[in-house]
């Protein structure tokens, strides 16, 4: 699965370690998931979408979907 | 101090700030270089076991091996208990803490509940493979009572690190717990399969439990590098390496 997480983290000026404390998992998780090594459970995703003020589908895709382009009609 | 900590090579650059006074700090480093020596070296503990089999056993004999194993075994069980007592030595920090360090809280807690976990497994271990102790892993009625009441405090501890760890450590815990059944399960019944046209001896119970947390500590290092993909390291993990501090 493809994200969004560290462009996000970015635009916002957040350190994974600030990230990962507001969402209350650790570091190394929040790596790896920016990395695409770990997909993270709903609740979590729900957590983040809250959190960056958006919906979880504008932050996950599927690994063929392109994150940029518009959502079709 | 800023200077101090840009400095790589610098061996004191994980003493984080506000650190400076007191013997404690003095120490860290000491604690940091033996918990990455001991938990690479419990990581690699069937590495270990081949080495001291090829160094010690040129016969190849059953009795060399099980020499060299046992030659293993102790440096496996001394490995583990330093590394944990050191994971455990770095988690505790005297006196009061810089606020920025507040939050590596819920780690701490987690690394020294399974470093204490490991130390206690390492002893009872330890007892349990003495040769000196006739009959060992069979409850002698002198250590039935203080082995479990150990395992009982190890398995509480190991609770309660599991309790405040994050899903993925939970993941990456239950799957190298499945993944070292299979394998155990496997190598059994391959060995009792292959016992009789191969005349293997039998399985040695404690020699079955050494090779168990020998099987799932090298999983679970296997999994920690390939989900995070970061070497373990315990500075990390409780965030003394100013490396991650701020990763944009």
């Amino acid at each position: 699965m493809k994200n969004r997480l560290r462009v996000l983290r970015a635009e916002r000026n957040w350190s994974q370690a600030e990230l990962a404390e507001a969402l209350g998992v650790s570091r190394q998780t929040i790596n790896a998931i920016e990395v695409e090594k770990y997909d993270p459970s709903l609740p979590l995703a729900f957590k983040m979408a809250r959190l960056f003020g958006t919906r979880i589908e504008d932050i996950f895709s599927e690994a063929d979907e392109d994150l940029g382009a518009p959502a079709r009609a | 101090m800023n200077d101090r900590r840009q400095n790589f090579r610098d061996p004191w650059r994980f003493v984080p700030k506000g650190w400076s006074a007191g013997p404690w700090p003095r120490l860290s480093p000491v604690f940091l270089a033996t918990a990455r020596s001991c938990t690479n070296l419990v990581s690699g503990g069937p590495l270990l076991t081949v080495l001291c089999v090829l160094l010690f056993s040129w016969s190849w004999t059953w009795s060399a091996i099980h020499e060299a194993v046992l030659l293993a075994k102790w440096v496996y069980v001394l490995a583990m208990t330093l590394a944990g007592l050191s994971i455990i030595g770095m988690t505790f920090r005297p006196g009061r803490e810089p606020e920025r360090h507040q939050k590596f809280h819920r780690e701490r807690s987690v690394a020294r509940g399974m470093a204490g976990a490991v130390v206690i497994m390492a002893i009872v271990l330890w007892v349990l493979l003495s040769p000196s102790i006739p009959g060992a892993f069979q409850p002698l009625p002198s250590l039935a009572l203080p082995l479990s009441g150990l395992c009982a405090i190890g398995v509480i501890m190991l609770l309660q690190a599991v309790r405040l760890m994050d899903e993925m450590e939970r993941s990456i815990l239950s799957e190298a717990a499945a993944l070292t059944a299979v394998v155990l399960t496997s190598v059994f019944m391959v060995w009792t399969l292959c016992k009789p046209q191969f005349n293997l001896p039998d399985i040695d119970p404690s020699w079955a439990l050494f090779t168990a947390t020998q099987v799932f500590f090298a999983i679970l290092w296997v999994f920690v590098v390939l989900l995070r993909t970061e070497r373990w390291d315990p500075a990390d993990y409780l965030g003394w390496d100013a490396r991650h501090e701020r990763q944009l």
